[in-house]
Order: structure tokens, then sequence, then C-alpha cells
């Protein structure tokens, strides 16, 4: 059982990323901003943080370096996805710690199919 | 999907509330950058989960909105109103989409133009030289290029693909600014949903030129399938051409471009084109033509070759092109136009589709990326290294214990399927040279101390019908308890059981104390504070003086103050009433202001202070105020009073006469001072809030509207009474005292029964003659119910007391609504009907 | 009935709607010499039309409606490019 958590301030999306993400061998968590992430995710273990940038309390790239910074969590690969698609805003969520990059709407077959290779599903 | 739906639209009219006030409050204190800050993270919120949905101009116009924010927030725009009423303009138009989405009547043909010209709009403030620009250049297509004398490479690359001549071809055949390219591939199974592509794509407006691809058909294939490609070139609006293939969204592409910008694409070609003929007329009329203007020889020399038919194509549109009327300086320009930059569909590294077995796409570019996360410079191992190895192990099934191997591993893996390690490196160089600048930002982003908000209340999010529900049950359970006493009543009369008596009617004090608790937790889940209504009136506020050009404030106090969520929603509409006449006829215009010695800027106070279980809202202005004679002389006109009344009553007495019905009509009172418009309306409101509505006012100072309302509405504690055998109750509140007259302490006043208990004179009603009942004659003792009323305490005449009661009461409904007399019903515990008593209403009819 | 079928040539009349496209296609796929007749041919449906521009079958007789120009300019040439006049 592999657990995802999906941090995004719109519900929207979070539901969406849930449908996409949701499987019979994974569970799924969710955060509505990176303060509520970190608090959920100490308590549970995660295997994969689904994170989106722009969030109120604490965005994604302060996050994605909180839990690096994070001896638990550190382990965990970080997917970010943002509306924003420019250069420099992938170079920032590298920089922060995140181990990919997607834009915002994801394509759904291309997030459902690397968070199947993130978490080393079939 | 459809929940989707409901999520988003409801999450994003959050966010659009929340917007649209911080732009209010913008608007009123100045911007700041946390104001600034929230509006764009609403929108952007909109925009991104916009995008889910198939609903583009909606998403367009968020975006527009969003990057004009990004602009304020980057300092790169100065914030003024003009822009904070255009973002309003907008929010309201995504608020009116959203309610067409709800109710399923969008129509996203027309959303199009709409979304483009508000987008085109925003974005011009963002761009001030986009301000003349072409609207319609804002489509997905162009977007990404503002200036008009620029084709897009998509553009010219679907212009190329129809033919290499396709643009001077086009140029000849077009008259008009606008043109398009669309290529329109229908879906395999549109026949079966009713559509005819071909029929639609020869249709189309302004058609200038197509091309239908039709691949063979083997002699098994299915004809119903439909598996053509239409090309199509023309000159229209972009709008035009949209809504004419509104049906078919999702299907096509459509390019937009201009004349102008297909003549400084062509240029090269018509010059080339006209050499090539090497025919000295046209030769020399060309050159004539574009020193002197005058295109008359050219027009004709051209027009003479084309009609000689022996060109090849591009030849003779070039002709065509220059035997019309045209403006030839686009050829002396040698302003480069060239395309914009390819870079932004550079294929991202290994995604190439068709890679062998081993590593798909998106596997080979996560490897890729996590090896240019280990090069990069601001790399550290101790951070970073835990989490790559995790997911190139997953992703290889492998694990690793340091980076070498892991290192190896994923070229290994990259190796296998011949992706070329220079473009790896390349990858890795670019991660590189950005890191350098911007490691330092990160570094001082990092140190600095985290602020860990803490979320202290969890919010829970509700269905509103689940707490109705809740609170029917609760009602339901306090008539349950009711009928406990009487249970117990009859034990002992019936049964003859004092103990069980007794038992029950302890059973029933524990219950009762459990549904009350259990009452005020569910009325406490339905209280929201009254800045849930309040919220709304700045900009009402704000958009009413702007329109009627007078300066006016509004002061709020006690937002969160706390009430009955139904209450609030009902209160909101006679609140708008309210401040609407404080707005549009107690302030004064700024120059009448000014003469009478006050502020320019009128002011408006909106104050809300709980009080006991009720809570006062206040409306007051510094306006002209009303003069209470011309009231009264009013209403005297209106039938509303008698000449009697007309003398006696007193200044206060009058000015509560606006709130009467048939006191006014609009023509009439805007003559006076415009007061009166739709206040009994007003007033029907509140009472059937049950709350209570007064005004105060002074002339040239201001006047104040005041409502006395419940907190809650749904648990009240009534008196019951008999007339002519049947039960009725009294709100509690309103009971001063209960006194057992003999008939002949009943005095007789000026025609009016009246009662004087402990010196004071209290006139009476008989409830019998108010409530249509026979009179009954020959008692020999009255029992009156003191009742107070904002107009001091009068006698209802009843016939029997009863006790209290705790009632959850309901409005009246159907033919029983028109009875102003009743303020409710409310269910008994041996299901009788309790009607609820208004005395005010009582009053006005008996007195 | 839009569609007459004889023994070489299939006369093609007034609207064809789309139920035509499939006997049409198997007509013509049958034999390979088999032409249209598309004089009195006004409008049709777009299955129609992608039979005849997938089979691009021969046309005894070019159909007189000014409306269907492009076919007929499609059907000659050995593309399917048209400019409007």
């Amino acid at each position: 059982m592999k657990t995802v958590m999906i941090v995004d301030d719109a519900s929207t999306v979070r539901m969406f990323h849930k449908m996409l993400v949701s499987s019979d061998d994974r569970v799924v968590e969710e955060a509505e901003n990176g303060v509520e992430a970190l608090e959920k995710a100490i308590g549970t273990p995660i295997d994969l943080f689904l994170v989106d940038v722009n969030m109120p309390k604490m965005d994604g790239y302060r996050l994605c370096k909180e839990i690096r910074q994070n001896e638990l969590l550190r382990a965990v690969p970080i997917i970010m996805i943002s509306t924003e698609s420019a250069t420099q805003d992938a170079q920032r969520a590298y920089q922060c710690g995140a181990n990919f990059y997607m834009t915002k709407p994801v394509d759904a077959d291309s997030l459902k199919s690397v968070v199947s290779a993130v978490l080393g599903g079939s | 999907m459809s929940e989707l739906l409901d999520v988003f639209i409801g999450e994003s009219r959050e966010n659009l509330e929340s917007a649209s006030q911080e732009l209010i409050e913008i608007q009123a204190s100045g911007p700041s950058s946390d104001k600034v800050d929230k509006i764009f993270r609403d929108l952007h919120t909109i925009k991104g989960s916009s995008d889910l949905f198939d609903i583009k101009p909606l998403t367009r116009l968020a975006h527009a909105a969003e990057d004009l924010l990004d602009s304020v927030r980057a300092k790169e725009v100065d914030y003024n109103d003009e822009i904070g009423d255009l973002l309003l303009e907008a929010l309201d138009q995504i608020s009116m989409w959203f309610d067409e989405l709800e109710n399923g009547t969008q129509n996203l043909a027309e959303w199009q133009p709409i979304s483009t010209d508000l987008g085109a709009q925003l974005r011009a403030f963002i761009d001030p030289s986009q301000a003349g620009a072409n609207t319609t250049e804002q489509t997905p297509a162009a977007q990404a290029n503002s200036s008009t004398n620029e084709i897009v490479d998509s553009v010219a690359s679907a212009l190329d693909a129809f033919d290499v001549n396709a643009d001077i071809a086009l140029l000849s055949k077009s008259a008009s600014s606008d043109l398009y390219v669309i290529e329109y591939t229908p879906d395999e199974g549109c026949f079966f949903r009713g559509e005819d592509p071909v029929n639609v794509a020869l249709a189309l407006p302004g058609l200038r030129a197509f091309e239908i691809n039709a691949p063979a058909m083997a002699a098994d294939a299915d004809v119903y399938q439909c598996v053509l490609k239409i090309t199509a070139l023309g000159e229209a609006s972009e709008d035009a051409v949209v809504t004419h293939m509104a049906y078919y969204e999702g299907q096509y592409t459509l390019h937009k471009l201009t004349q102008q910008a297909l003549k400084y694409r062509c240029k090269d070609k018509i010059l080339d084109s006209v050499a090539q003929l090497n025919d000295e007329a046209l030769n020399d009329a060309l050159k004539t033509a574009r020193e002197t203007g005058d295109t008359n020889t050219l027009q004709s020399t051209a027009g003479l070759l084309v009609a000689s038919q022996t060109h090849a194509m591009p030849i003779k549109a070039v002709l065509s092109f220059l035997s019309s009327d045209i403006d030839l300086t686009f050829l002396d320009d040698h302003k480069q136009v060239g395309g914009p930059d390819d870079s932004a569909d550079a294929p991202a590294s290994g995604a190439d589709e068709h890679s062998k077995e081993g590593l798909l796409p998106h596997e080979k570019e996560l490897l890729t990326q996590q090896l240019a996360l280990m090069s990069s410079e601001g790399y550290s191992a101790e951070f970073m290294f835990p989490s790559i190895s995790i997911l190139v192990g997953n992703v290889l099934k492998q694990t690793f214990s340091n980076e070498a191997e892991l290192i190896s591993a994923i070229n290994a893996a990259l190796e296998d399927v011949q992706n070329d390690i220079p473009e790896i490196q390349d990858v890795v160089e670019t991660t590189n040279a950005t890191n350098e600048s911007e490691t330092q930002t990160a570094e001082e982003e990092a140190s600095q101390p985290a602020k860990a908000e803490r979320q202290a209340v969890k919010m829970l999010k509700v269905d509103q019908s689940k707490i109705d529900y809740l609170m029917d049950i609760v009602g339901e359970l306090t008539v349950a308890k009711n009928s406990l006493p009487y249970l117990a009543k009859q034990a002992e009369e019936e049964g003859g059981s004092k103990r069980l008596s007794k038992q029950i009617k302890a059973h029933f004090s524990i219950v009762n104390r459990l549904t009350e608790s259990l009452q005020s937790a569910v009325l406490q889940i339905r209280m929201v504070p009254v800045s849930h209504v309040f919220q709304r009136y700045p900009r009402l506020v704000r958009d009413l003086s702007r329109k009627l050009d007078k300066k006016i404030e509004l002061c709020m106090q006690g937002e969160d103050t706390e009430f009955d969520k139904n209450l609030i929603e009902s209160l909101s509409e006679p609140l708008i009433h309210l401040l609407r006449n404080s707005i549009d006829h107690g302030i004064e215009s700024p120059e009448d202001r000014i003469e009478a010695g006050k502020p320019e800027t009128g002011r408006i106070d909106l104050i809300a202070t709980p009080l006991d279980d009720s809570v006062i809202i206040e409306i007051r202005d510094d306006g002209k105020g009303i003069d209470p004679h011309k009231i009264k002389l009013l209403a005297f006109q209106k039938g509303v009073i008698t000449e009697s009344q007309l003398e006696s009553i007193d200044d206060n007495e009058a000015l509560q006469l606006i709130f009467a019905a048939g006191f006014s009509t609009s023509e009439q009172v805007s003559d006076l001072s415009g007061r009166g418009v739709g206040m009994d309306a007003v007033k029907t409101m509140v009472s059937q809030a049950g709350g209570t509505i007064e005004m105060q006012s002074e002339v040239g100072v201001g006047s104040t509207f005041k409502l006395l309302l419940p907190q809650t509405m749904s648990v009240n504690r009534v008196m019951m009474f008999e007339v002519n055998d049947q039960m009725f109750g009294v709100s509690m509140d309103a009971v001063v005292e209960t006194v057992k007259v003999p008939t002949q302490d009943i005095q007789r006043i000026r025609n009016e029964n009246v009662l004087v208990i402990r010196d004071k004179l209290i006139p009476l009603c008989n409830l019998r003659d108010a409530l249509g009942f026979e009179p009954d004659g020959g008692k020999e003792e009255h029992s009156i119910l003191v009742v107070s009323t904002p107009q001091g305490e009068f006698g209802l005449i009843i016939d029997k007391f009863h006790e209290g009661i705790d009632v959850i009461q309901k409005p009246l409904e159907g033919v029983l609504a028109g009875y102003s007399h009743f303020s409710g019903t409310a269910l008994l515990g041996d299901g009788r009907v309790l009607l609820i008593i208004n005395v005010q209403e009582v009053l006005s009819t008996c007195l | 009935m839009p569609v007459t079928y004889k023994k070489k040539v299939a006369v093609l009349t007034g609207h064809c709607e789309i139920e035509e496209a499939e006997t049409l296609f198997s007509w013509l796929t049958e034999d390979a010499s088999r032409q249209l007749n598309l004089k009195t041919l006004t409008t049709a449906h777009t299955a129609v039309f992608q039979v005849l521009l997938c089979l691009r079958p021969k046309v005894s007789v070019q159909p007189e409606s000014s409306e269907l120009y492009w076919i007929v300019e499609m059907l000659q040439s050995d593309n399917n490019k048209v400019w409007c006049e």
C-alpha cells in the first residue's frame, strides 16, 4: 500500500488529481497548504508528494524545502505541479528539492504514468 | 464529473467573493502588497481549476486578470481605480458565468467575445501599447504575439502546410484585415452525433480556400467513421468563426492572422515574382507606385497580365493582388518582421515517443531529471540523495547505497535506450547555469525562520440542508418533549399514580435540559457573523454612489456579531433597501453638503450590536434627514391617518408612518424627500424575521433606521392563552404581566377601553373583536394580558391564560400567509397547532 | 431514391443522405471501373463526400450545381485543394 499526499489549495484540483492517482493499492491524503501537509505527514508514512506551487500559508517551494530539511520526510519524492510553465519556475522547484516538475493542467495520462513510475508500480 | 464541477464552482465562488472584497478594500484604503497578493492567488486558483473543464473563455479571462495582478504585484503596473473597476467587472462576469454553469445554460460561443474583449482591456493595462491593438488578437493561438505585423509560427506552418503559396493566394483574395486558418479534424465518431463536417466547413464565414485530406479507404473500411481532415483559409473575424464552430469545440484549431502581417510575409515573394515576370511595364508601374503612391498604372498592368492567363498560380496571385486596390507602403518597410522564437516548443529531452522496450518516455524523463538534479550546482547529497535514490530505485526496481552507483545505473538505463548523452549533458548545463544566479536567493529564503502558522480551528464544511434537517429533528424533539407534562397529568388523573407522574416530571426536566442544550448547540452551528451579509455592502455603496456622483463612506461596526444563517439571509434584502434609500435620498450631493457646511463625503454607519438574545442593526446616515411634518401631511393626504391623528401624533410617531402600508409610491415621495419607497415591504420582511424596525431622523442632521432582530429564529418561548375556545400564543418577550380585573374597572376614555394599573393608563384591545369572534358579553371578570410594544404597553383582553411553552415557530404558509395578525404557527405536544399572534399587527387593527 | 444503381454507373440525385454512403461504398469497391453520374446532385452528407474523396471514382457526368464546383476540382486534380472563386 502506497500513500500519496496531494497538496493543493484548490479542492477541485485535489479532487481531480485524486481521481487520477487513486487505485486499489494506494491511499491518497490531502492537504490544503504546506502547513497542513507537514502536520499530516508527520503521523503518516508518505510515499510521494504531489505539490502545487501557489498556496496560502506555506507555498509549494517552501514546503519542498521543509520536506528536504526534515529527516523523517527527506526521502519522499516530490512532484511539483504548477500552472506556471516558465523555465525559471521549474528551476526554482528543482532548487527547492522537487524531484520532478509538471505543468497544470496536467495531462491525465502523463500524471498517471509518472506517479506509477515514481511509486514503482507496474 | 459534475460533482467536480459543483466543487469547483463552490470553491471558486469563495475565491471570487474574497477577491472582490479585497479589491473594494483596496479601493477604499489603497493597494497593499498583501491584498494584491491575495487577489492574485484567488484568481490563480480559479484559473488553475477552471482549466480542468472545457470553459476556455472563463479560463482565459481569469488568466488575463491574474496576469494584470501579477504585473501590479511586481510593480510593473501602478494600481489605479480604473484597474480596480475593470477587475471587478471581470469578477462579476465570471460570477455570472458560474450561474450559467450551475443552471447548465452556458453558451460558450456567447462567452467568447466577452472574454476576448474584457481580457484585452485587462491586458491593455499590462502593455499600454497594445491598447489599440485588435482585440481579437488575444486568441490562444495568437496570444503569444501582440504585434499585428507578426505571424506566429504555428500560423505560418499551418499556411505553409496548406500550400507554399497559400499566403500570396490568400492575400490576393482577401479584402479585410481579419484572416484565419482553421484546421478541423472531425472526430471519428462525429457522424453518429449528427455532424456533417464538410458542409460545416463549406459554410464557414468568408471561406477562401479549403483542403480535404482524405486517406484511401480499404474495402472493409467503416464508411461511418470520419477520416477526413479539413484545412480552410478565410477572411472573417475570430468571433464569427468561433460562433460558426461552436458545436465543434475541441475538434478544430483556429489560427488568426491579420492582412497586414500577411503582407509583410509576402513582401519578398511579391517582389521576386514581379522580377521573375520580367515584364518591363509592370516593373516600372510598381516602381512608380512605390515612389509616388499612384497605383493606377500598376493595377491596370497587373490586371492585363492576369487576364493573359499564362502564368503559374503564385504569380497570378501576386498579379491579382497587385491589380486590386492596395496600399504598397509595406513593400518599402524594412523593419524586420521575424517569426517569434520557437524555443518554446523544443521537445523535452527524452520525450521521444518511440522509445524501445525498457524505459517509457516519461520514465526516461524522470531519470534524466534526477541526473540533472544530482549534477546541479546547488545539489546537496544530504538533502536530495534519499528521495532521488528512492525515486530512481522505484523506476528501475533496484536499490542504491551511494551516488556513484545511482548515477551509473541511470546512465546505463538511459544508454540502453540509446539516448544520446550530450542531450542530457545539455540539460545539466542549462540547469547549472541558472542555478548560479538563483542559489543565492534560495539560500536567503531558506535562512528566514520558518513561519509556522498553525491552523487552530479546523473548519468543517457541511451542506446547509443537513443542518436544517438536524434543526427540524430538534424541533420535533422539542415538541415530543412537551408532551411529557401532558403524560404526567394523565398518569395522575387517569392512572391515579402520583408516583408515576412525579417520575415522568423528573424525567421531563432531564430531557428538557438535554433538549435545550442540543437546541442551542444546533443553533450555534447555524450562527454566522453578520459580516457574511455586510461584506456585500461596500460594493453596493461604492457602485451606487459612483452612479449618483456622491461621495459616501460606509463604516461598519460589529461585523463579528453572530446571527442565525437563515435570518441573516432574510435580512440581506431589507438592509440593501435601507442602504439604497440612504444613499439615494439621505446623503446629499457633494455640492449641497459643502453648502450646508458638512464634510463633502457623506457617511453611512452600519452597526450591529448584540443585545441579550437579539441583535440591533442600525443604519445611520448624516444626510438631510426627514421632516416629520411633511410625513404627517402626506400620510393624511393619503388617508393613512385621520384628521384627529394628524393633530395628536408626535414627531416620532409621524416618522414611523413611512413604514405604513399604502403610505407611499415613488413619484409622490420623491418630491418630498424620496424616503418611504417600499418601506412597508422592508417592514414586512423584518417582522417576518421576527424583528421590529424604527426610524429616527433630524432634519439636516441625518436619519437612523434601527432594526431589532432576534438572534436565533427558531426557539421561542410563548405564552399560551385561550380565546373563544381556541389556543393562541404570544411571544413571551412581549408579555409584561397578566391581570384579572372586574368589568367595572375597565374605563372608557374617548371611545376607547382603558385600564389603570398602578397609576398607568393602559389602552385595551379585545382580542375577540380583533380576531373576528363573536363578542362575549356579560362577563364579570376579564383576563388581561399586558404586552409591551415600541408604542408603549397595551392590554389584550382574552378568555383564559395558559402556561408558557417552548416552541419552534414556523412561518405561515399557503392561504394563511396572508394573515398578518399571526406571525407563525407552532406544533403542540398533543398535536394541536398553535397560532402565534403578531401583537403589533393586531393592535393596529384594534386601536 | 437519391441513388440509382445501374450496371456501370450510379446516378446521384438531389441531396444524398448519410445512409447512402454504405451502399455506395460497397458498390464502388466491388468493381473499380464503376462510375458516377453526378449531374443532378445538389448536396450530400460528409459521409458521401468522404466515399467520393477516398475512392476517387471516375465521374461520367459532372454536377450541374455550381455549389459543387469544389468536388469537381478535387476529383479532377491530384490534390484535394480548392480556392473559392
